[in-house]
């Protein structure tokens, strides 16, 4: 069991991410916000720039309150738990940590315990 | 410039729920011993020459937009045979096409395109949700 991350409140499952420039090779780690509610994973501007990241594609994202924006897609390998997620596509978004969406948990059981605050993230 | 000063007001708050002062902007706001001025972001922008977030992301796509109007003039053409197949397009034209974007994406690596646009053949655009979009990086629809 990992605890939740108490810099959020209320506290978040946040997981430890390696992002990898399929190009490259290079590697940046950040934190990964745990994120059911979004369909697509995104990665810090920072990070972007500082890789040297391009976009590959791009896509029409909705929030809740249904505002829709074309965004620029970013393809990435991901590292976390010991798997290796290649071609993983991500937005570009205005935070320090990672969100991890829905397209990267479904290579996961999620398992949130969120009366102790804990929560399991494994691959099989 | 026309230079408009509110003396001491309540709460800074209070200039800034009255729209109507931006009109006669920048509008100079003393609150104790700070100073604040008041401004539309098109001025701001104006003054610190920094880029509106579509132009930054138009700067970003920018290389990428003869492949995606190349994809747009294919696009018809691909429905007819090849819906829901994805597609990577390079040069103004389709270099790969595959029913799994994994196999696209893995080719686009393998074979060093650059700069290429991939794609699913659909009709619509490709469709996401995020719960937080007010940091996400936008081009007008």
């Amino acid at each position: 069991m990992s605890k939740y991350d108490f810099t959020f409140d209320p506290p978040a499952p946040v997981i430890d991410v390696e992002v990898v420039n399929r190009l490259t090779g290079e590697v940046v780690q950040l934190r990964g916000q745990i994120d059911t509610g979004s369909s697509i994973s995104a990665i810090p501007h920072s990070t972007v720039q500082a890789m040297g990241l391009t976009p590959g594609t791009f896509m029409d994202v909705r929030d809740f309150e249904r505002t829709v924006r074309r965004v620029p897609i970013f393809v990435v390998t991901l590292r976390m738990y010991s798997v290796i997620l290649i071609n993983a596509e991500t937005v570009g978004i205005e935070r320090d940590d990672m969100l991890i969406g829905r397209d990267i948990l479904e290579y996961f059981i999620l398992t949130l315990d969120g009366k102790r605050r804990e929560f399991t993230m494994v691959d099989s | 410039m026309a230079r408009k000063v509110i003396r001491e007001p309540n709460a800074l708050y209070e200039a800034l729920t009255d729209v109507s002062l931006l009109k006669e902007e920048p509008i100079f706001v003393n609150i104790g011993n700070t100073r604040a001025v008041l401004m539309s972001e098109a001025r701001y922008l104006e003054l610190t020459r920094q880029q509106s977030e579509d132009e930054r992301i138009e700067e970003i796509l920018k290389p990428l937009e003869p492949e995606i109007e190349a994809f747009n003039r294919l696009l018809p053409e691909l429905l007819t045979e090849h819906e829901g197949k994805w597609v990577a397009i390079h040069g103004g034209q389709v270099v790969a096409m595959n029913q799994s974007k994994q196999e696209i994406l893995d080719l686009i690596v393998r074979e060093r395109y650059e700069p290429v646009f991939f794609h699913r053949v659909q009709a619509g655009p490709r469709i996401g949700e995020i719960t937080r979009i007010e940091g996400v990086r936008d081009v007008k629809v």
